[in-house]
């Protein structure tokens, strides 16, 4: 099993969602943990609004041990050699696996198959909240099923559904992140 | 970035992870001057969309199935073009 997990982390507080998810792996195997930080700076320089007391105070320690290490583009090469043959690498995936899960089961649309299975085509003047989106395939997230349409909360405070902001064109949808 | 299908698709963008607010989304789109609708999901909006990386992208045709799926870095300028010119045909 684990004996030693390695969290990358940057120099953001946003990389530190992802030690409540190390904890729980370090947690059930024991492991000891190494907080990595990797900075371009040479000589060392300690920068940024993570400090080492942060780090730990967030992390709270619960099994054998913490080490956090910052290392620079001079440093990187021979230690990081070095971790990886000592521990296991969590890269960042573990950060993303913990943003989003597994996959869910595609649930099925109400059976309108006595209905006219040929969506109309919407007309330009139609008002963006009308219905566009076929009912009578299954909704689901793969290839050539009916995306789900799915409430967004808007800039403006309103909400809105996905088909209703495609407005009956084709609509690109991208899960974005700004880091 | 493909400004010929400008008007011709629709583009939103929502957030992936629970940093990734509208309001810090709308900040870079203003300060970056991208184009397209950005707007927060709910928490299982990833895991009903089956993502697991930023930069997933769905191309969904005007009835709303899912024409494509793919995640950072899925095809070349030229292929994209091709599946947006693809997704405005169908």
């Amino acid at each position: 099993m684990y004996t030693r997990v390695i969290v990358p982390l940057d120099d953001s507080t946003t990389t530190l969602q992802v030690l409540p998810y190390a904890k729980v792996v370090a947690k059930s195997t024991g492991a000891a943990v190494v907080l990595l930080q990797a900075l371009n700076e040479y000589p060392c320089k300690l920068i940024g609004s993570v400090s080492r007391r942060e780090l730990v105070t967030r992390y709270k320690p619960p099994t054998r041990s913490v080490r956090i290490l910052r290392l620079n583009a001079m440093t990187i090469p021979l230690r990081f050699l070095r971790l990886m043959a000592l521990g296991l690498l969590l890269p960042a995936a573990l950060t993303l696996g913990a943003c989003s899960g597994a996959d869910v089961p595609p649930s099925t649309a109400p059976d309108t198959s006595t209905s006219d299975t040929t969506p109309s085509t919407p007309d330009a003047d139609d008002a963006p909240t009308g219905k566009f989106w076929r009912t009578d395939i299954a909704v689901g997230n793969g290839e050539h099923q009916v995306s789900p349409a799915t409430p967004v909360l808007l800039a403006d405070g309103s909400t809105a559904t996905l088909e209703s902001l495609a407005g009956g064109k084709p609509l690109l949808l991208y899960f974005y992140a700004t880091w | 970035m493909y400004p010929d299908f400008e008007g011709k698709v629709a583009v939103v963008a929502v957030g992936f992870g629970s940093s990734q607010t509208v309001g810090v989304l709308n900040g870079q789109k203003e300060r970056r001057g991208y184009p397209g609708v950005f707007a927060e999901g709910p928490d299982n909006m990833a895991r009903s969309f089956g993502v697991r990386t930023q930069s997933t992208k769905f191309g969904i045709s005007t009835d709303g199935v899912i024409q494509f799926k793919g995640g950072y870095g899925m095809a070349s300028d030229s292929a994209w073009r091709a599946r947006l010119q693809a997704l405005v045909d169908s």
